[in-house]
């Protein structure tokens, strides 16, 4: 049992406020993980000596256990790729390729690196760190395109990171007001405020049970649950055995109002698609629940300027925009990235005056941990994931998930908490990675980044007053 | 500063095998004619006394498929067709974006061999697409040959004090060794880099794990470190150094300090740092007694009071207001003004911060060098930039973009053949010998080999240095600096 004291620091000889920190325990792999490169081993010349088997110091290489004579074949998904192996093998029989499986795994904005980074976080944890410095491109589309800042002398200390003086990753959902109102008794009029309190600005999306099971589902519940934040679901059909969760869910209602009527009831937020008559549907659910916070889900259309704004000065709790897979607005001209759609209407909104009255969630393209930073400062409150959790239960990201048993990694037939655990881990990671950027900003709160543009540093931007008018 | 004479001899490398660009196959229908023998003046294929087996054992001496125009191309004068050459897969697994394949082999040539490539194919940089990858010098003549190059006498040296106190300082090339502390790195590192400054007449830096003694010989030429950790700062330390350098920032994970990772501080690297092995170190992150530039000034003036010959430099990241802080450390007494930019390397760090944190440096020399030019400051402070300084080119890319001259670490590590695999942080440390404190690992490499191939590297940097020059038209270094009119950019080019 852990006593806490009055100021949120635990007793139990831990050096660190409870609050805001996320337990993380080791969640193996159920599958060998797809390394990045094959080692290749020339049966012909190879003479079994051994070489390799000194040389390597990550165990790829070993004898045959059944027959020490012979060299068995290198344990590729060890190999981190030192060379050492190759260089020091006396009869040349040692090469290696890139891994065509790992070429396979996802698409161009889902890359492998990202993936497999992905599968670590949620093994381990822990946040990656290597050495040698960065190896990708000067610059990218989307998220890419942008470097977040930093601050050469004030800031939190470095152990204020992670202990002393924590840096706060909360969000609030629900509206902000900037006054109140009172009849003529002087009664407040309307509704008081509902604010929910999240600490991690990162939601769960649904998952469908027809695609993943029951068994993904109950996990997803779980780590919710465990991290304090919410998970979306579809009522239709949704198992009964996991209702003792719905504190944590929000209901996606469709247009049946009436059959959703005891997930509602139950929720402490709900989500109805925008539609000509949201007006009429949010009033029906305040009348059914009228603690719930309301949210309004619908993608970045050429008049989603002025539908956010009629929903923010309507009394939407809570929008979410909804971008594709690869963070684009497809139905915008010429497709946008999440961030620029993003701070067009958030930006609208500043110009209106009425930012604050509602929390803008972004959902959609946020694939790795240092999305979450860069979709804040675009102008989002919170973000919604789906894919990177399912990609944190060793999901391939093949896409073959709409036929029944065709995924290559059972994944509907995982124990739920070793799942769940998956999930934690990944998001302890996150936050983790959230602190690192926000504390090389000085920021000490999450909820002060939000469309902080100042705060970022924009590839466009550096090009044309750094290179642009100089080297034509 | 004295100048060592230094001798440039071959240091080959380390290990057994090179890394083939091609492969050279030989099917079951080779008849071991020996045609193919005969025919290679490179001496690919090769007889062995004692056995009439044919082998292509010196397989990454073979040109590839650009062979074809010759007449002595095996492929096509094997009378079985048993031959075939193709490109070699294994080097699709070596390096990245930033430092290709080509790069890594192109800078292992020059630290075995002392010299640039005999068929003027240097390799200028990476594929990143960006940055010093997009820029280009805008040539003026072509090509000299290396006579009469070294009879040119074309000025490389850099002035390091521009201000109107402390001691005339210079180095002998527009460059020095980056931070790498003894705990991130392994001593015969070190001492690598520390003859390799003697040898060319510039200077290295300790990082921020203190001062071995093993480098006291080196003293002159090496330039000691205070972060906020202040490991092993001691005031002997102090005053052994030319340089002392303020450590406010670090590019590869600006804001958030060093981090040696608990692995790596052995019983060894505790002692010089006054710490306990076995446990992480962070730098605590900023240096909690500077606020401003006249807490920074006390820094200084600290420095100065130890040591009156020390030069200082004030080495910061690249954030949105670089030019602001360079202000700042001028105002507060700096001579050097040392721009980390956020792509170079690093013992360890969190991926997030390498790739997001702060700006490429390629973006912040010219916004300092502008800023200081505007303040009317520009010759009072020598500015080095760093972080992502990877060839000759670069570094004259960066010069011409208002550097006085650059700072180099991963370039240096990978003279020693680094494979830039990126496992320094973890368990034992560099499985080549060289981002290590593992004991056994340690022993991979010997010092004065390291001191070879490092000295080796400069050598050659400097004579493509040299080239850039003569080919730009200038004669000195000096000249370079800030000369954007002779760069253009790939994207850029003729949209005016």
């Amino acid at each position: 049992m852990e006593v806490t004291s009055m100021n949120g620091w635990s007793t139990a000889g831990r050096t660190r406020p409870v609050r805001y920190s996320i337990e993380t325990s080791c969640a193996l792999p159920r599958y060998t993980p797809v390394g990045r490169f094959r080692v290749l081993r020339h049966e012909k010349t190879c003479i079994n000596c051994g070489r390799c088997i000194k040389e390597c110091i990550y165990d790829v290489h070993r004898r045959k256990p059944e027959d020490p004579r012979l060299m068995d074949e290198p344990l590729s998904h060890l190999c981190k790729n030192c060379f050492r192996c190759i260089q020091q093998c006396p009869t040349r029989s040692l090469s290696k390729i890139l891994n065509p499986e790992y070429l396979r795994l996802g698409d161009e904005y889902w890359t492998p690196e990202i993936i497999t980074s992905t599968w670590l976080q949620a093994e381990t944890g822990r946040i990656p760190v290597f050495g040698a410095g960065y190896r990708g491109p000067f610059s990218g589309p989307g998220f890419d395109s942008m470097w977040t800042d930093m601050s050469e002398i004030v800031r939190p200390t470095r152990d204020g990171i992670h202990g002393r003086e924590y840096i706060h990753t909360g969000i609030d959902l629900g509206r902000k007001p900037d006054h109140l109102e009172f009849d003529g008794a002087g009664n407040l009029a309307g509704l008081p405020a509902r604010v929910v309190h999240l600490p991690i600005p990162v939601l769960f999306g649904a998952f469908p049970v027809d695609l993943y099971g029951t068994k993904v589902a109950e996990a997803v519940c779980l780590a919710a649950r465990s991290l304090g934040t919410f998970f979306a679901f579809d009522p239709g059909n949704w198992p009964s055995l996991l209702n003792r969760y719905s504190s944590s869910g929000v209901p996606r209602i469709g247009d049946d109002l009436e059959k959703a009527r005891a997930s509602i009831q139950g929720a402490a937020m709900v989500e109805i698609p925008f539609s000509k008559d949201w007006g009429k549907k949010l009033e029906q659910i305040r009348k059914i629940n009228p603690d719930a916070l309301v949210s309004v889900a619908l993608p970045f259309t050429p008049d989603a300027d002025t539908a956010v704004e009629a929903l923010a000065a309507g009394s939407a709790d809570v929008i979410h925009l909804m971008a594709d897979r690869h963070g684009r607005a497809p139905l915008l001209p010429g497709s946008p990235f999440l961030k620029d759609a993003l701070q067009w209407i958030h930006l609208h909104l500043v110009e209106k005056r009425i930012r604050d009255e509602v929390t803008l969630l972004a959902s959609g393209g946020i694939a790795a941990a240092e999305h979450v930073p860069k979709a804040i400062i675009s102008g989002a409150d919170g973000v919604v994931i789906t894919y990177p959790l399912l990609i944190g239960l060793e999901c391939l990201a093949c896409r073959e998930c709409s036929l029944p048993d065709t995924c290559p990694r059972e994944i509907r037939h995982i124990d739920p908490d070793w799942g769940a655990t998956r999930m934690i881990n990944l998001m302890a990671a996150w936050q983790n990675q959230l602190l690192e950027v926000l504390g090389a900003m000085g920021l000490r709160e999450v909820r002060r980044l939000r469309g902080e543009t100042g705060r970022a540093l924009y590839f466009d931007q550096l090009e044309r007053e750094v290179f642009q008018e100089e080297f034509r | 500063m004295k100048q060592v004479e230094k001798r440039i001899v071959r240091a080959p490398s380390r290990f057994r095998n090179a890394l083939p660009r091609y492969a050279v196959e030989r099917t079951v229908r080779c008849i071991r004619c020996g045609t193919c023998v005969e025919l290679c003046p490179l001496g690919v294929h090769e007889i062995r006394p004692g056995q009439n087996l044919v082998t292509s054992p010196n397989v990454e001496r073979c040109i590839g498929i650009s062979c074809r125009e010759n007449d002595f191309f095996c492929v096509a004068h094997c009378p079985m067709e048993a031959l075939s050459i193709s490109e070699n897969p294994l080097l699709q697994t070596l390096g990245d974006r930033r430092w290709t394949p080509e790069l890594i082999l192109s800078t292992w040539e020059l630290a075995e061999t002392g010299f640039p490539p005999a068929n003027g194919k240097a390799v200028e940089g990476g594929d990143s697409g960006g940055g010093f990858d997009k820029l280009r010098f805008r040539w003026k003549r072509e090509a000299p040959r290396l006579e009469s190059l070294l009879e040119a006498r074309i000025n490389l040296s850099v002035r390091l004090n521009r201000r109107d106190r402390g001691p005339e300082r210079s180095i002998g090339l527009p460059l020095y060794g980056g931070g790498m502390s003894f705990g991130s790195i392994s001593l015969p590192t070190m001492i690598g880099k520390a003859g390799a400054a003697r040898n060319m007449g510039t200077l290295t830096c300790t990082g921020e794990g203190g001062y071995p003694d093993e480098l006291v010989p080196y003293a002159p030429w090496v330039i000691t470190q205070v972060a906020t950790g202040l490991f092993g700062v001691r005031e002997e330390t102090i005053k052994l150094a030319p340089v002392v350098e303020f450590k406010y920032a670090q590019g590869a994970k600006p804001g958030l300090g060093g981090h040696l990772l608990g692995d790596k501080v052995t019983p060894a690297v505790a002692a010089l740092r006054e710490t306990v092995p076995g446990h992480s170190l962070f730098s605590p992150f900023p240096f909690h007694s500077v606020y401003s530039v006249e807490d920074h000034r006390k820094h200084l003036d600290w420095v100065l009071e130890i040591n009156p010959d020390a030069l200082v430099s004030v080495k910061v990241s690249t954030p949105t207001d670089v030019d602001m802080v360079a202000v700042g450390s001028y105002y507060a007494g700096a001579h050097i003004v040392h721009l980390d930019g956020g792509y170079g390397g690093t013992g360890a760090a969190p991926e997030i911060a390498k790739k997001n944190i702060a700006m490429p440096i390629e973006y912040a020399i010219p916004k300092v060098h502008r800023f200081l030019e505007q303040e009317g400051i520009r010759d009072e402070v020598t500015l080095m930039a760093g972080g992502g300084i990877r060839t000759a080119y670069d570094a004259a890319k960066a010069i011409a973009l208002g550097a006085d001259g650059v700072v180099i670490g991963t370039a240096e590590l990978v003279a020693l053949e680094c494979c830039r695999c990126g496992n320094c942080e973890s368990g034992r440390g560099c499985p080549r010998g060289i981002a290590t404190t593992d004991e056994e690992m340690s022993c991979l490499m010997d010092p004065e080999w390291a001191i070879q191939r490092i000295t080796n590297l400069y050598h050659g940097w400097k004579i493509q240095l040299m080239e850039i020059l003569w080919r730009l038209d200038l004669d000195s270094v000096e000249e370079l600096r800030g000369r954007r009119d002779l760069l253009f950019h790939e994207d850029y080019q003729g949209t005016r």
